[in-house]
């Protein structure tokens, strides 16, 4: 691949273990997405987090969605009504401000796992949710859609 | 007086002796081991030998020092470099089971959503 090589396996780990402690430790529904969407115009890319959050299905409500675009260098927290109350919109801003800082600076995984601290630890503890059903997900190459996410080209 | 000057004439002739004895004569122009002064006693360095300890040597010690410092960046290629692209598939970490399904039949609907946005 001649451009950005994805996570490796043990970068991957370290997001997964961040997603799983806020689940398990503060009862709070983060989910990671990291990868460039589908989009004609970045000025979609609010909207097109935002679709991928109602993807979450029954969990959309009360779930909080980080969406990491690297090669757009775009990044969306986007939260559901229900946990607005724990994760205020102030709160997904610092921690939209201490990702770009990482980065920017080459810290990818570490500017993820941080941010998914930093909200969990605003939202306090509640009891554990069960841990996620599916862990990683890869999503397909989607040409036919325009809020779709891309995959390898 | 006198006795000044016999103290001088004596150290006068004690350092010509010894100046005498370390070698001022011809006969004495090998130190105490045999060897002629500012002679080496070994043979001349082939040209192989030269090169070997004045070029090669210095070149390895240089190359291994590079590869230290090197090697771990090589090691760390995963990083992330801004503006360098992402040609790697998305990946969603405590995503839906199916996520390509679940974002075709996702609509946003009427939800008030909150968050905030960045870009670098």
């Amino acid at each position: 691949m001649a451009t950005g090589d994805g996570l490796d396996p043990r970068q991957q780990e370290r997001i997964e273990s961040a997603v799983e402690r806020a689940r398990s430790e503060n009862g709070l529904d983060v989910s990671v997405l990291v990868g460039d969407l589908e989009l004609d115009d970045l000025s979609q890319f609010r909207p097109a987090a935002e679709k991928l959050h109602a993807a979450l299905g029954d969990r959309s409500p009360a779930a909080v969605l980080v969406v990491v675009a690297p090669g757009q260098r775009r990044v969306e927290v986007v939260t559901g009504p229900l946990v607005r109350r724990r994760v205020p919109d102030r709160v997904s801003a610092l921690a939209v401000l201490s990702m770009t800082s990482a980065f920017r600076g080459g810290d990818l995984v570490g500017g993820i796992v941080d941010a998914v601290r930093q909200i969990a630890d605003s939202a306090g503890r509640r009891t554990a949710l069960s841990p996620a059903d599916e862990k990683r997900g890869e999503l397909a190459t989607r040409a036919d859609s325009d809020h779709g996410t891309r995959g390898v080209h | 007086m006198s006795n000044r000057r016999l103290r001088a004439c004596l150290t006068a002739a004690a350092t010509a002796a010894v100046l005498t004895a370390c070698g001022g004569d011809d006969a004495a122009r090998t130190n105490h081991l045999g060897f002629e002064d500012g002679v080496a006693p070994a043979e001349s360095l082939t040209l192989f030998e030269g090169l070997a300890i004045y070029l090669l040597a210095p070149a390895a010690i240089l190359l291994l020092i590079a590869a230290l410092v090197w090697l771990p960046g090589m090691v760390r290629s995963s990083r992330y470099r801004p503006g360098r692209g992402w040609g790697a598939a998305p990946l969603w970490f405590g995503g839906p089971p199916d996520p390509a399904a679940a974002v075709e039949s996702a609509s946003t609907g009427d939800l008030v959503r909150g968050g905030a946005s960045g870009d670098w």
